[in-house]
């Protein structure tokens, strides 16, 4: 599976010859970072109200 | 490099420093062991001297040769080792330097300023510990020859020939008596004569090893600076040019490249005397001081931002994803440490830190550029940084994230046995409570979660989920996080999302699913996340009750229900049709319903769709609108084609500079002029169709997204391309309703009736396939109550229990990975401030996808 790092989008290969202790992480930089958001509030879903009101009415 | 004239190097030069060698008897003292590590240092000792006769300017090309018998010839362009008679002994100054150790021309400063042969100790141990070696030197026109064997000489010094040229040839083999390997490793001699290349900019290293025919040349104009760019090899630059500065100060040559790259690791290598010094050093911590003083120095200067004027970038900030390299040459260095690869020369620290600073401080004054994106990239790394410190204190302080204490928030179960508990992450409070009265207390805990909503603008809603929610979460799972994270002491073996079925759920699940993907893994590799599905509808036909997942079983149930209490009559053929055809025709028509919304998006009706068939009754796969024109094609040459005459007219106007875009009906009929004739008449009988259908959707076309760059040009002047994608699934319909002695015009309204339903005592009439839906669905929804439930908070804790909760009825999806790499997709989609390639998507999958669930 290529994936690509959450925090940087370095683009990495996950299968048995890979080994990715940080997964889905490139490093472990890049991890703590990630995490460090969480901890900060700083991960939000953004929406459009016009869209909102739409799906709910479906 | 130059040239230190005024110094002889002759006898006088040499110094005897000890007596006879014991180097054979401790081999391992001299060239640290006797196997691979040492045979190489042998070839390294000897290469060190030719490199050193570079230093001094006398020497620019140096060949090295490794033989089939293991032996090793060293040739270079230098002045040649001394050949007179040395003051000291009746010896000849070769034969001095051969055969006696810490001999050489190297201790005096004179005839060399700077060396990097490891204390002179090098050739004569080189001698000591090989079978055989032949010195020939050309020097004064002559060339002298003598050989030598196990540190003895065998011959005199002779006269063998004249030569123009200067230069010395070295040729040894190492005794197979001491060493317990002989044979020489391309891949340990290579990088490391790749390496002194670079560190003596200018002189050619060429190297022939005639046993594996491997061959290389190396040359370095740039020295270091070219290192630093062969280090960055496939790394995204930020800068081009390696930053590279070079001169002496106080008789120390200080040399230093930086490259900084986007990765994230940092690469600086400190060399002192073309010697790699592992171990840092002086010239490593004046390096990097001088470095972290001109970068803050600098962006204090040239940043008005309150915010980053008070910000102090550390060393590590710096250099992350930075190549560096520092190397100097010094007359008398001093290595320490446990591989005598540090350097301790204490006035170097200063020297260099200050030139460093000096240099570079100059480079970002006068490239503003460069030191933009490099400012940048620090500041980004601090911020990293201090993100990445402050997930980690909240993960060390104590308590915060401990499992002894359990949030009160949890609902927990009294089994202990995590194969047997599950943990439902229940949105909002309220739906939370009916799930902690509707559980089963042995196994299973309720942990009730809230998205929380910041910050609601005109047009835009930011969701949520906090820190403390997170953190609660965490504790609950009991598996820690970080590197403290430990799925065996997971408390759960199931953890179940359960969120409402509109979308503030499906956010909230996506965040959670992010979350858990991200910082969590091995919970999705191994299967211990699962979606509850609580159902849309509840639907009630007399004393039978349901409850439906999706509007798909919805339908099911309400035809399955109408079906079974009707006739219906083919008016055409005049006979009854069986049940089992009727079921087999609405099969296939609720697959033409499926289609319909998206060609409606596309602004067309199926009908209409279909009355464009091109004369041969090709399906359109391609549909070109200009204001409220519409042309059909059927394939892509015709397409391009059209587009070609579009894209002339185009840049046609652009000429006449008129901003005018050109008119759609001139190019229609530019384009009437060729093949595509059918679709004209198509358009034209489209005006005849039934008027209600034609006012809703008169070729309305919403905004289309871009199918490929091709296309940009014309959108800009207001053309809009679309795919029929839809075709495909068409194309099956078709042979579907083949198999069924049906076609296409069950699906367009006919002139008389087609279908005769009869219902009870009732009787209707119908005019078209669809139309036999329309009515079979009406007539399944007579008598049925249908309650759709949006929240969770709607059901009663009985109806959670029953159609969610209860392991005996409900049904789990397991999350995979690639299901969480998904919403990790679509989360990085949603989230935040990158508005553009979020509009972007939504834009182009909108289409397709009918809503953003996972």
């Amino acid at each position: 599976m290529q994936i690509k790092c959450p925090q940087c989008g370095k683009k990495i290969c996950k299968d048995e010859k890979h080994d990715l202790p940080n997964f889905p992480f490139c490093s472990k930089r890049c991890k703590l970072v990630d995490l460090g958001g969480w901890f900060d509030n700083r991960y939000k879903i953004v929406s459009p109200l016009e869209n909102e009101r739409n799906n709910n009415d479906d | 490099m130059q040239k230190n004239e005024q110094k002889d190097y002759t006898a006088k030069s040499i110094h005897v420093l000890k007596g006879a060698d014991a180097v054979r008897k401790r081999p391992s003292m001299y060239i640290g062991s006797v196997s691979e590590r040492g045979l190489h240092q042998l070839v390294e000792e000897v290469v060190a001297n030719s490199i050193d006769e570079a230093m001094a300017g006398y020497c620019d090309e140096v060949n090295i040769t490794i033989h089939a018998d293991n032996s090793v010839t060293v040739v270079d362009n230098g002045r040649g080792i001394p050949v007179d008679k040395h003051h000291g002994s009746n010896k000849s100054a070769i034969e001095v330097v051969i055969t006696t150790l810490h001999a050489g021309g190297k201790f005096d400063n004179k005839a060399y300023q700077v060396a990097g042969g490891l204390h002179g100790v090098g050739i004569s141990v080189v001698c000591a510990l090989s079978e055989w070696m032949e010195a020939e030197v050309s020097r004064d026109g002559k060339i002298y020859s003598m050989k030598f064997a196990r540190g003895k000489a065998t011959t005199p010094l002779q006269i063998i020939g004249k030569s123009q040229n200067t230069g010395t040839k070295i040729a040894f083999c190492p005794d197979e008596e001491i060493f317990t390997v002989t044979e020489f490793s391309d891949d340990i001699i290579i990088p490391r004569l790749r390496e002194l290349a670079f560190l003596n900019k200018g002189i050619k290293i060429n190297f022939l090893n005639e046993k594996t025919t491997k061959e290389e040349k190396f040359f370095f104009e740039g020295g270091i600076a070219s290192f630093v760019q062969y280090l960055s090899k496939n790394k995204g630059m930020l800068h081009d040019k390696p930053i590279y500065f070079e001169n002496t100060k106080d008789k120390i040559i200080i040399e230093f490249a930086i490259l900084f790259t986007k990765e994230y690791k940092e690469h600086t290598s400190s060399f002192a005397n073309n010697i790699n010094t592992h171990e840092g050093g002086t010239h490593l911590s004046g390096f990097k001081s001088g470095l972290t003083r001109a970068v803050n120095d600098y962006m204090h200067k040239h940043y008005s931002d309150k915010e980053i004027k008070a910000l102090q970038l550390s060393g590590d900030d710096i250099r992350e994803g930075m190549i560096g390299i520092i190397s100097v040459k010094l007359p008398e260095p001093q290595f320490e440490g446990q591989t005598k690869t540090r350097l301790g020369n204490s006035e170097v620290q200063g020297i260099v830190s200050s030139y460093t600073n000096e240099k570079l401080g100059e480079f970002l004054q006068e490239n503003p550029p460069v030191a933009r994106q490099i400012i940048e990239k620090c500041i980004t790394a601090a911020r990293a940084r201090d993100a990445a410190r402050k997930a980690r204190e909240l993960v060390r302080r104590k308590g915060a994230l401990d499992s002894a204490t359990l949030p009160g928030k949890l609902a927990d179960c009294s089994e202990r046995d995590p194969t047997k508990t599950e943990l439902f992450l229940v949105e909002g409070d309220s739906a939370g409570g009916s799930a902690k009265q509707a559980r089963d207390r042995r196994t299973q805990a309720i942990l009730p979660l809230k998205g929380k909503i910041l910050n609601v603008q005109k047009a835009r809603m930011d969701k949520i989920i906090r820190n403390e929610e997170i953190c609660t979460m965490i504790t609950a799972l009991g598996a820690g996080i970080d590197e403290d994270f430990d799925i065996s002491k997971l408390r759960y073996g199931r953890i179940v999302l359960m969120t409402d079925a509109d979308i503030d759920g499906s956010h909230i699940r996506t965040l959670l699913l992010t979350f858990f993907y991200r910082q969590m893994a091995p919970l999705l590799e191994q299967g211990h996340i699962y979606i509850a599905q609580p159902p849309l509808y509840k639907v009630k036909r007399g004393k039978k009750e349901i409850y439906v997942q999706n509007e798909e079983q919805l339908t099911a149930f309400v035809i399955k229900g109408a079906t079974e209490g009707i006739t219906v009559y083919d008016t055409v053929k005049k006979q009854a049709i069986s049940e089992e055809k009727i079921k087999e025709i609405i099969k296939i028509l609720l697959q033409v319903e499926k289609i319909s919304p998206s060609l409606r998006r596309k602004g067309l009706t199926l009908e209409k769709y279909l009355k464009n068939c091109s004369p041969e009754g090709k399906l359109p796969l391609f549909g070109v609108k200009k204001e409220d024109e519409t042309q059909f094609f059927y394939n892509e040459q015709e397409l391009a084609s059209f587009m070609e005459k579009v894209e002339a007219e185009i840049s046609n106007n652009l000429s006449k500079t008129t901003d005018k875009p050109p008119t759609s009906s001139s190019l229609f009929q530019q384009a009437d002029e060729g093949e595509t004739t059918g679709s004209k008449e198509a358009l034209q009988g489209g005006e005849e169709n039934d008027a209600k259908t034609e006012k809703q959707n008169d070729l309305n076309l919403e905004p289309a997204p871009k199918r490929t760059n091709i296309f940009f040009g014309y959108m800009q002047a207001g053309w809009e391309v679309r795919e029929f994608t839809e075709s495909r699934q068409i194309e099956k319909i078709i042979a579907k309703l083949k198999e069924n002695g049906l076609n296409l015009n069950i699906l367009q309204s006919a002139a008389k009736p087609i279908y005769r339903i009869k219902s009870n005592s009732e009787e209707y009439i119908v005019f078209s396939g669809i139309e036999l839906l329309e009515k079979i669905k009406e007539l399944g929804k007579k008598g049925l109550s249908i309650q759709r439930y949006k929240g969770l908070g709607e059901m009663n804790p009985e109806q959670l229990w029953e159609t969610t909760m209860n392991p005996e009825e409900r049904t789990l999806v397991k999350i995979r990975l690639e299901d969480a790499y998904a919403a990790d997709e679509i989360f990085t989609m949603l989230m935040g401030d990158e508005v553009e390639p979020r509009r972007e998507y939504i834009q182009t999958h909108a289409l397709e996808v009918q809503n953003l669930d996972v």
